[in-house]
């Protein structure tokens, strides 16, 4: 498609549709429109990038799908929205992958580069980067979980079937409910607590209500950015090339180091609006791991049973984390 | 009225009936998981587990069996305030082509469900919790349409009848 | 052709569509989809149009429509509605206007916790407008007055549209909840004081019925206490976090149901139009949704939105000016643009304007609601008065004409908001 004026060479402009969800407020639209200028000036005003914040052009969960049929040319969205489809990518949201941003992006990269079954995740569009928000932690409005008897009957909001069996394990009752409802959900006791990362307690306003954190990584939200193979095989080979060179790791480590940076800022904001943070030692995390391994074990099994190395991606994936 | 026309018209009826039997499930079922699963929750410390998605599923279903029965008994919402002043048979006539629009409209709606439907079945694209494919909803939904296009189809076969007897 | 060009066509040929009677959804959907093609390409509107429509049927936010309806469909049926209407008029029938005026005030509490301007209005369409009509009440009179109630539920907290003007704002959310309150009843007693001064001028729209001895007013209280049961757990459950506003509709259906069928009111025929009708009316107002985000992603790709609001803040007029002429903006995106919509394609340019003209941010979120409330009300997409329409079968035109009264009541509540912004942020100022 390539935004109507298409053809083909060298020379001709290219105007190209970037679609995301985030609020056009956002820091990654920032990010986005750094990315657009940059390109634009590296192929001398022949890649002209218009963003569409706030899921204006396709559904949160239709991203993929927009950028794989052409719909719109780039796409930005969260692979968990579209469950089943991303089975490799979601090891990055099992528990203790990461415990920054920057790390958890730079890991997805170097996964999806070193396997093919990783990579084909994303066929029928070109991959220009995936990274990770800053970890999930655990945040509790009425009282702290410093340990796991703490957590026992609590109500958790949860964002990944993952997360909601291992709570489940630990006595804690998962809960599932869209992020628009958590701020009121939180404030009323629907729910007595949420796993989230810093990024989405400051986007949310959540440290308004919530008055507890406790920090173990439990969790990654995982985003990708695609484009339109067709858009992208309408380029010349050197704009091409611009393009994978100005994405790719640098974006991921780029885009990482702006959800490490304002996640530092939402700890700052929630310790000054009182919140009190309790981080857990090597030795509770082990105490915690005993419930989680099951959880691990079974997405291993699942993704393994559908045929793909799910075994090997994990192993890589705990090598790569440094643990 | 020839057979050609009745016979189906009447199997579109039963069709339809059947499918507000569907819808009505759909919607008692909303009812009930989101009872049960409030009521697991704060009580039993045991929520059911996919009421969120399981509401969203019954909610397109809810929708889409019940669009087809809506248009037949003439709820679908309309303006009218311009083609009620014309002549009878010209309203037939724009009436006729309103419905051969809507019918239009619908293939071309079913058409490009059914291919999204095709994409979540090749990409394996599930709910979240309890990993429920996509696909077959939305090949049940691409079956609606049609049904949906067949109910204004023959209303607009109708429309042209009343045109043509009249004049 | 320019975007802002095929944008502007393709909002004349909605029009005409609409004119000639192509329902709303369906014109909606075909002005979408070609309007998407004309700025792109066919297969990016025929994308469109097949991920859309499962999309928006199968949001969780919308799936509590069907079930508030089912509830009001249940009362209706069963004649508790009735009941309660007999009760209402047994004590304030001699008032002008009175049952007009406790449809405004029901509306406003079951708004409030539906969240949902939709789901208020076709339930309480359903519950009160026949028994209005039982007592000779206008029918402009009547749906004009469900029309302005169900907008009262997107400012009397909780409002997901609030929460969301928080997150595009960084407004601090528990103060903009709290902060559409007071503006919230102030609109619901504007509404009332309108309705008193129309059947104060023509008693015929609202006819008075004579005052009851206080022995009928005891007994017409016997068959209040299913509502009043319902409201309690409604909103005691949402206070005390049993359960979402969503999920109040789940559990109020199946509420409203124990009680009908305990208290043997509901046969099982009537059971059955309950399902019946709740489903068609969902379907009718989910085709029309469909059709308006189908829509909207043509209007955001047109880049009309963004286009005026950019040239309204480029100008260089005193911040009064400006603010008005924002308003007039959001009025007209209003008459298309569903809210959320509007929001998310206009405030990036306008709020930080907004706050640069010193004017506060909770209370522009307020300012908004106020003004996109009124786009509820007016043609061409006025979801409100469709469903209206949808449930007792008056035409969409009719309606419309009889929410004007109602409408100047909201330019009105506007104004002495702009005039005292205190109305609005005394409130939130006293959280800490
Ligand atoms: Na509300
Ligand atoms: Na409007």
């Amino acid at each position: 498609s390539g935004g109507g004026k298409s053809a083909s060479s060298d020379g001709e402009v290219h105007e190209l549709d970037f679609s995301h969800f985030f609020p056009p407020t956002h820091f990654m639209e920032e990010e986005i429109q750094a990315f657009a200028s940059e390109l634009e000036e590296k192929t001398d005003g022949r890649i002209k990038i218009t963003s569409y914040p706030g899921a204006a052009l396709a559904e949160p969960d239709e991203h993929f799908d927009a950028a794989a049929t052409g719909s719109v040319d780039f796409a930005l969205s969260v692979n968990g929205y579209t469950p089943g489809e991303f089975p490799l990518t979601s090891v990055m949201e099992l528990p203790f992958m990461a415990k920054t941003a920057v790390s958890g992006s730079e890991n997805l990269m170097k996964l999806m580069n070193e396997f093919d079954e990783f990579k084909a995740e994303y066929e029928g569009t070109v991959p220009l980067w995936l990274y990770t928000t800053d970890p999930g932690q655990l945040y509790t409005v009425d009282k702290p979980v410093k340990s796991l008897e703490d957590l026992k009957g609590m109500k958790i909001r949860s964002p990944s079937p993952e997360t909601s069996e291992w709570l489940e394990a630990l006595g804690a009752t998962p809960v599932s409910m869209p992020m628009n409802e958590n701020f009121e959900a939180l404030e009323r006791g629907v729910v007595d607590g949420t796993i989230a990362p810093w990024e989405a307690v400051k986007t949310w306003g959540l440290d308004e209500v919530i008055n507890y954190a406790t920090v173990g990584n439990f969790y990654s939200t995982t985003m990708f950015v695609v484009m339109n193979e067709e858009a992208f095989n309408q380029l010349s080979e050197e704009d091409q090339e611009t393009i994978m060179d100005l994405a790719g790791e640098r974006m991921a480590k780029k885009t990482g180091e702006v959800f490490d940076q304002f996640g530092a800022e939402a700890i700052e904001q929630a310790k000054e609006k009182g919140v009190e943070i309790y981080e857990l030692s090597d030795t509770e995390l082990e105490e915690w791991s005993e419930f989680i391994n099951p959880t691990i074990e079974n997405w291993i099994n699942n993704v393994n049973g559908k045929g793909l190395p799910g075994q090997e991606v994990y192993d890589r994936a705990v090598e790569l984390s440094g643990k | 009225m020839s057979k050609l026309f009745t016979v189906p018209e009447e199997m579109l009826k039963r069709i339809e009936v059947f499918q507000q039997w569907v819808a009505n499930g759909a919607l008692l079922f909303m009812m009930a998981i989101i009872t049960i699963d409030v009521i697991g929750r704060n009580f039993f410390h045991n929520p059911l587990k996919g009421t969120y998605e399981m509401t969203e599923l019954s909610s397109a279903l809810l929708v889409f069996f019940a669009l087809a029965v809506t248009h037949r008994v003439g709820d679908h919402i309309t303006i009218d305030f311009l083609v009620e002043r014309f002549s009878e048979k010209l309203r037939n006539l724009i009436l006729a082509a309103v419905e051969m629009i809507i019918s239009i409209v619908l293939f071309l709606m079913a058409t490009n469900i059914f291919d999204n439907g095709l994409r979540m079945m090749e990409r394996h694209s599930t709910t979240t919790d309890l990993a429920i494919p996509l696909y077959p909803f939305l090949f049940l939904i691409a079956l609606t349409l049609m049904v949906f296009m067949f109910t204004a189809i023959f209303k607009a076969i109708t429309y042209i009848r009343l045109v043509v007897k009249k004049s | 052709m320019s975007p802002e060009i095929i944008g502007i066509i393709g909002i004349i040929a909605l029009l005409v569509l609409f004119m000639i009677r192509v329902p709303v959804a369906v014109s909606l959907i075909v002005i979408g989809t070609v309007g998407l093609a004309a700025i792109r390409d066919w297969d990016a509107a025929f994308v469109q149009l097949g991920t859309t429509p499962f999309s928006t049927a199968s949001s969780y936010s919308l799936s509590v429509i069907p079930l508030f309806i089912l509830m009001g469909m249940f009362l209706s049926y069963s004649g508790f509605g009735r009941d309660l209407y007999t009760a209402v008029d047994a004590w304030i029938g001699n008032i002008k206007g009175g049952l007009a005026m406790t449809t405004i005030g029901t509306s406003a509490l079951f708004s409030a916790i539906s969240g949902s301007v939709n789901a208020t209005t076709a339930t309480m369409a359903r519950i009160s407008l026949p028994e209005m009509k039982k007592y000779n009440y206008d029918d402009t009179l009547s749906t004009s007055s469900v029309a302005a109630g169900g907008t009262l539920g997107i400012l009397i907290p909780p409002s997901v549209i609030l929460v969301l003007y928080g997150i595009l704002t960084m407004e601090p959310i528990g103060k903009l909840l709290i902060a559409g309150l007071v503006p919230g009843i102030l609109q619901m007693i504007l509404f009332m004081i309108m309705i008193y001064i129309i059947a104060w001028r023509k008693p015929s729209l609202a006819p008075v019925t004579e005052k009851k001895p206080l022995s009928v007013k005891i007994k017409s209280l016997t068959y209040v206490w299913p509502f009043l049961l319902l409201f309690g757990l409604s909103i005691g459950g949402i206070y005390y976090g049993y359960f979402t506003p969503t999920e109040a509709g789940g559990v109020g259906a199946f509420g409203a149901f124990l009680l009908t069928v305990l208290t043997r009111r509901l046969s099982f025929e009537d059971f059955k139009k309950s399902l019946s009708e709740t489903t068609r009316l969902t379907a009718s107002i989910f085709f029309i949704i469909i059709g308006a985000d189908i829509f909207s992603k043509f209007l955001a790709l047109s880049t009309i939105p963004v286009k005026i609001t950019q040239f309204v803040s480029d100008l260089a007029l005193p911040a009064m000016a400006i603010l008005a002429l924002i308003l007039v903006v959001y009025f007209i995106l209003g008459l298309f643009l569903e809210g959320i919509a509007i929001f998310v394609l206009t405030l990036p340019v306008v709020y930080p304007l907004i706050t640069m003209l010193g004017f506060d941010g909770v209370w522009f979120g307020v300012v908004m609601i106020l003004v996109m409330n009124i786009g509820l009300l007016t043609p061409p997409m006025g979801l409100s008065v469709y469903i209206i329409s949808g449930v007792t079968n008056i035409p969409a035109g009719r309606i419309f004409k009889g929410v004007i009264p109602m409408l100047m009541m909201m330019v009105l509540c506007l104004i002495l908001i702009v005039t005292f912004p205190d109305i609005v942020l005394f409130l939130p100022e006293l959280m800490k």
